[in-house]
């Protein structure tokens, strides 16, 4: 069984949800918990709906490439993109005396990637936002 | 994503199925805010045969519970799975909505 998978999709919501079945159908064989798989889920929903949405000023097609490696002790995904320079490092955590509207404003997705990783990296390259998670199992 | 609708006691009970995600949650929308038209003022949402929530499904829900609030409706949400329980939690969207463990006892908040 392959440890990785590599895929390429346009910036489109239709794409997104081929996507995500593709990586299901990717990690069932697995047996990963719920949680994990729940948690994979959502981090690349949430992370690949914010660069499809707020990623480019054209309305021209853009390839969006994950990949998923998944290893004894964790998993890793890896979003690559030639939207504009994002860094999700940089969103700060929200005010717990913010109501639940602003956290929907301020990024709610983000925050939940945030709380569900176990660590991130970030790095622009050649025009391109590379953004890192590693999910501990 | 299937949406299953019940009557009550004069509660409505929307049951979910499968995923509410960036692509379902327009369908879930649409149907929460007929029974809303419609007059419901007490709504379950039963979550037993949900997989999946993302922060656009918690958006519908945010929505649909400002919009009862101003008729003094309610929704109360049930038989959720701990993953999906916890999203509820850093959202902070516990304090919005009464989320017990089954459908009776939904019934029994209003």
């Amino acid at each position: 069984m392959a440890n990785s998978l590599s895929i390429s999709f346009a910036n489109d919501m239709q794409e997104l949800t081929h996507l995500l079945q593709v990586v299901n159908v990717f990690l069932e064989p697995r047996a990963l918990s719920s949680k994990l798989v729940y948690a994979v889920n959502l981090i690349l929903e949430e992370i690949l709906m914010n660069i499809i949405k707020y990623g480019y000023d054209d309305e021209d097609s853009h390839e969006i490439e994950v990949q998923i490696g998944v290893e004894e002790e964790e998993v890793a995904l890896t979003v690559i993109d030639d939207g504009k320079e994002f860094n999700p490092l940089t969103i700060p955590g929200l005010a717990r005396s913010k109501s639940a509207m602003d956290r929907l404003e301020e990024g709610l997705g983000l925050q939940f990637v945030r709380h569900m990783r176990n660590a991130m990296e970030y790095r622009r390259e050649e025009d391109k936002n590379i953004l890192t998670i590693w999910i501990f199992l | 994503m299937e949406v299953v609708e019940k009557k009550q006691n004069g509660i409505c009970i929307l049951g979910l199925l499968g995923r509410l995600d960036s692509n379902t949650s327009p369908e879930f929308e649409k149907k929460i805010f007929e029974v809303i038209e419609d007059g419901t003022k007490s709504l379950i949402v039963d979550f037993e045969s949900l997989d999946y929530i993302s922060s656009a499904g918690l958006r519908v829900l945010l929505k649909a519970t400002k919009e009862l609030k101003r008729s003094d409706g309610k929704i109360v949400l049930c038989s959720m799975k701990e993953y999906i329980k916890e999203v509820f939690e850093i959202a902070g969207f516990v304090s919005l909505f009464p989320i017990v463990s089954s459908v009776g006892d939904a019934m029994e908040e209003f």
